[in-house]
Order: structure tokens, then C-alpha cells, then sequence
């Protein structure tokens, strides 16, 4: 059963069309990826998606009921860690909590703990690393109520070595926490090594160019970015995308 | 502070040299003391007449402090109301830059033929003075706002009381400090402004006395209190935004741009 449902979602802004005709969906524990370039529209899909803008039609269905228009049933990691500086990063891990408005310090420790930054709970985010602070962002998202987790292109701003130590952690936190995820990217390479699934978007107007399910076995180990099939993966979307210009 | 006195003795050595030389002046040309009275002598009679304006001092003092808070809390309220409420800010905003190029002097005679001589004239003027600074900086924090940060709340269900509390108003709260400096640096004028239209105690009052009599070393007097009480206040709020904003201090610029 598919847990997030875009149903042919169009939206224009004016003259202007953004999304034209976008279906997709998420299944329940399912990583993933939109690959597109940038400005097809993705931060449109997104603000739908979470409900802070409106699709010209279609619909959104999360879990069966239709959340179109309706905040509150995902969770969002921007782009930026978007950490509130004020806050110390205990209290930034259990903001999403505070919103929903139920705190569990107990396992927001836990989840520092887990994720290598134990005894940085009281430090402030200006005292972290880029990495760090994302590690944080994502964190955030993971201890939110809501099961599905959208994150818009998160690592894009990090060096090549972080990058890769970040997306196998995020591979290894999301294997033991089961939530489905939206990832969006624009980088080949990091879609194929992290999701399961990838949709092929087109530049604008956006609408679904094609679909990859990608099957390398998990956990995954950073081996494969070097190995035969990942580049004739690689081959094959570079094409796929190729096409549709 | 030890980078205080690293970098604050070349000015306190440049001020300290400028005594110097009007010292000298004064002797040198045979300045009379009613137009010109020398530093030592202003030093001098602003330890022995410290009995004279102690009473003055303390009434300017207990105004700027009341005219600071009413006004600054003026100053919050009304920016808050004008972020919350989008009409209230179209309709509002554009009249209260206009008020600004309203001279405050020009307003004490009225205030004065309107409230007599008590308090409440006095409390006016300054809060005049102090909230424009305040609501200004205030709704210029509002309005900076991380947009990422504000998505994020949005569509994780955020209330709109909780993004004010949670987000907005932590986020404004340093353009709120430079408000409240500027505003404090204001009231001091105000207040003595205001005690120069008519009251019967005060700094402002002090003055008036003094010029009136030829007392120009007691001018300075009132002058170099004006300048200390100035310095004071602002002080004040620089210890009260250190303690308030932790985050800040060594912040870079990296972070808060997006």
C-alpha cells in the first residue's frame, strides 16, 4: 500500500506553469529519490506537498485521507540545516515534538547520542560543523510524529568526503527507523547509492519523466559507487535524461 | 572587558590630552571663568557641588527610567500589534515614519498647555522620543525572518502563536537590542528637553539655573552628567543583550544568512 499518493498535481503560477500533470507515489518505508534539475519546480512540489500552497488541481493523499492544503502531516528538512540559533541543539532535536506538543528528552539524548554528537546537547549551532548541523536537521526530522520525512536536496552544500560519511549515515539511521522518504537531488550518483526507487522529473513545467526501481542489495556499501552496474545505471538515466531535451 | 581597555586607551589618551590643551588655553589667554571656565575647575565644582545636583540628578535619573520603560513597552506593543495585525500595519506604518519628521520640541509647549508642569508632559516627550526606534527595529526583525526556518514550521503544523514565540520574536530579538539602544541614548535628551520647558527639579533645571546665573563651569557640570547618565543606560542594555543573547557572541556571519 503506497503511503504518500501525488495525484495529478498541476500548478501555475499566472502564465507561468510549474507542475503540469504530476503523479507519484511514496510506499510505506520507501526511500525515494526525485532527481531533477534545478528550478523544475521542486520547492512548488514540496510547499504543496506540506500544505502551505495549493495545487491549481490534484491532490495529495497521505495514508488515505486527502491532505491537500493540510499542514502538520510531514515533515520538512530544508535545504540549510535551518537550526534556530537560539536554541541549544537539545531543544532544536525536540522542536518538532514541541510543535506536535509532546517532548521526549529521553530519546532525543538517545538519538544525539546515536549520532556521534553526545556532549554537544548544550552547545549552540554556530559551535557545530556544516555536517554536524545537518546531522542535527535530520535528527529533528526522525523524533518528529509525522512517518514521512521530506528532504530537499540536504547535502548539496557539504564537501564530497562529508557528503558520502553523511549519506551512509543517513542510510544506516534510516534502516533502523523504518521512515519513508522523499529524498530530492540533483546529483546521479547520490540518488542511485541511497534510494530505492528514483523518478526522473523533467525540467519545467515538471511532470514524471520515468521511473527507476533500483535493486542493490542493503545495507549498502560504498564499493558499489565504483562497481560495473552502478555506472550502467548511471548510463541509462544520463540518457533518460538526455531524451526529453 | 580586557579588550576594552586594550583598544579604549588611544581614545581615553586623546580626550585626556584635549583637557590638556584647554587647560592650557584658559590660562594662557586669561579666559574669564563665566565663558570659559577651565577642566579643573569644572572637576572641582563637580565635587564640591555634588550636594547642589545630587536632588537633580536623581529626579532626571528616576525620569529617564520610568520615560524609558513605558515607552519602550509602547515601543514592543505596538510592533508586535503591527506584525500580528497586516491591516493595522498598511494603514499605520506609513503615518508613523511621517510623525517622526515632527520635531519633539515643537510638541513640549502643547504637552505643557495640555498637562501642566507634573510628570506626565515629561513621561510623554520621552516615550515620543524612545518607542519610534524600537518599533522600527522590531518590525524589521519581524520581517527578516529565515524563510527555510519559517517553511519548516509551517508545514510541520506550527500554530501562529507558536511561530511568533518560537520563531519570530527570538529572531528579532537582537534588532530589538538595537532599538533599545538607540531609545535609551534618546530618553536621556528627552527627559532633559522636557525639564527645560518647566519643572522644579532636575539635570534640565540645574542647567537652566546655571546658565542664568553665568555658573558656566556648572553648564559643564550638567554636561558631562548628561554624557556620563547617556553612557550609563547604554551600557545598561549592552550587559542586558549579552546576557539575553547567548547565541550570538561568537556567531559569524555563516550562519544566519539563507
Amino acid at each position: 500500500m503506497s503511503q504518500l499518493e501525488i495525484g495529478h498535481v498541476y500548478k501555475s503560477f499566472g502564465e507561468n506553469n510549474v507542475l503540469n500533470d504530476l503523479s507519484f507515489s511514496v510506499k510505506e518505508g520507501e526511500f525515494v529519490a526525485l532527481l531533477g534539475p534545478s528550478g523544475s519546480g521542486k520547492s512548488t512540489l514540496f510547499r504543496i506537498i506540506g500544505g502551505i500552497s495549493q495545487p491549481s488541481s490534484g491532490k495529495v493523499m497521505l495514508n488515505g485521507e486527502n491532505i491537500t492544503g493540510k499542514r502538520g502531516s510531514i515533515s520538512y528538512t530544508p535545504q540549510s540545516p535551518s537550526l534556530m540559533p537560539w536554541r541549544t541543539i537539545l531543544d532544536n532535536v525536540l522542536l518538532g515534538q514541541e510543535i506536535a506538543g509532546k517532548r521526549d528528552v529521553q530519546r532525543a539524548l538517545q538519538m544525539i547520542e546515536r549520532a556521534g554528537l553526545g556532549g554537544f546537547e548544550k552547545s549552540y549551532p554556530h559551535e557545530l560543523s556544516g555536517g554536524m548541523q545537518q546531522r542535527v536537521s535530520f535528527i529533528r526530522s526522525i523524533l518528529s510524529p509525522q512517518s514521512l520525512i521530506l528532504l530537499d536536496e540536504p547535502f548539496s552544500a557539504l564537501d564530497e568526503f562529508t557528503r558520502l560519511d553523511m549519506q551512509k549515515w543517513l542510510l544506516s539511521i534510516w534502516a533502523e527507523y523504518k521512515r519513508s522518504i522523499l529524498f530530492v537531488t540533483h546529483n546521479i550518483e547520490e540518488a542511485l547509492f541511497l534510494a530505492d526507487r528514483i523518478i526522473l522529473l523533467s525540467s519545467r513545467p515538471a511532470t514524471v519523466k520515468c521511473e527507476f526501481t533500483i535493486s542493490f542489495e542493503r545495507p549498502r556499501d560504498e564499493a558499489i559507487l565504483l562497481s560495473d552496474e552502478f555506472l550502467q545505471w548511471k548510463k541509462r538515466i544520463h540518457q533518460a535524461m538526455k531524451e526529453e531535451t | 572587558m580586557r579588550t576594552l581597555f586594550q583598544k579604549g586607551w588611544r581614545p581615553v589618551l586623546v580626550l585626556i590630552l584635549l583637557f590638556f590643551i584647554w587647560e592650557f588655553c584658559t590660562k594662557i589667554f586669561d579666559i574669564p571663568k563665566w565663558l570659559l571656565p577651565a577642566p579643573s575647575q569644572v572637576i572641582t565644582e563637580a565635587i564640591s557641588g555634588w550636594s547642589v545636583y545630587a536632588g537633580h540628578l536623581a529626579s532626571t535619573g528616576k525620569l529617564i527610567i520610568t520615560g524609558f520603560i513605558i515607552g519602550s513597552s509602547i515601543g514592543i506593543l505596538v510592533a508586535i500589534g503591527l506584525h500580528l495585525i497586516p491591516f493595522l500595519r498598511e494603514a499605520f506604518y506609513p503615518l508613523l515614519i511621517i510623525s517622526q519628521n515632527i520635531p519633539t520640541i515643537v510638541l513640549a509647549p502643547l504637552l505643557v498647555i495640555w498637562f501642566g508642569f507634573g510628570m506626565l508632559p515629561k513621561i510623554i516627550v520621552i516615550t515620543l522620543v524612545c518607542f519610534f526606534p524600537i518599533t522600527v527595529a522590531l518590525l524589521d526583525g519581524f520581517r527578516q525572518t529565515n524563510r527555510d526556518l519559517l517553511y519548516y514550521m509551517q508545514m510541520a503544523g506550527a500554530s501562529k502563536q507558536q511561530i511568533f514565540w518560537k520563531l519570530e520574536w527570538p529572531h528579532a530579538l537582537p534588532s530589538l537590542f538595537s532599538g533599545l539602544k538607540i531609545s535609551a541614548t534618546y530618553s536621556v535628551m528627552g527627559a532633559v528637553i522636557s525639564e527645560w520647558l518647566g519643572a522644579g527639579k532636575g539635570i534640565g533645571v540645574y542647567m537652566t539655573l546655571a546658565s542664568s546665573a553665568f555658573r558656566t563651569d556648572r553648564v559643564f557640570v550638567a554636561i558631562f552628567l548628561i554624557i556620563a547618565t547617556s553612557l550609563l543606560f547604554f551600557a545598561i542594555i549592552i550587559a542586558l543583550e549579552k546576557r539575553v543573547i547567548k547565541w550570538k557572541r561568537e556567531e559569524g556571519n555563516g550562519n544566519e544568512s539563507a
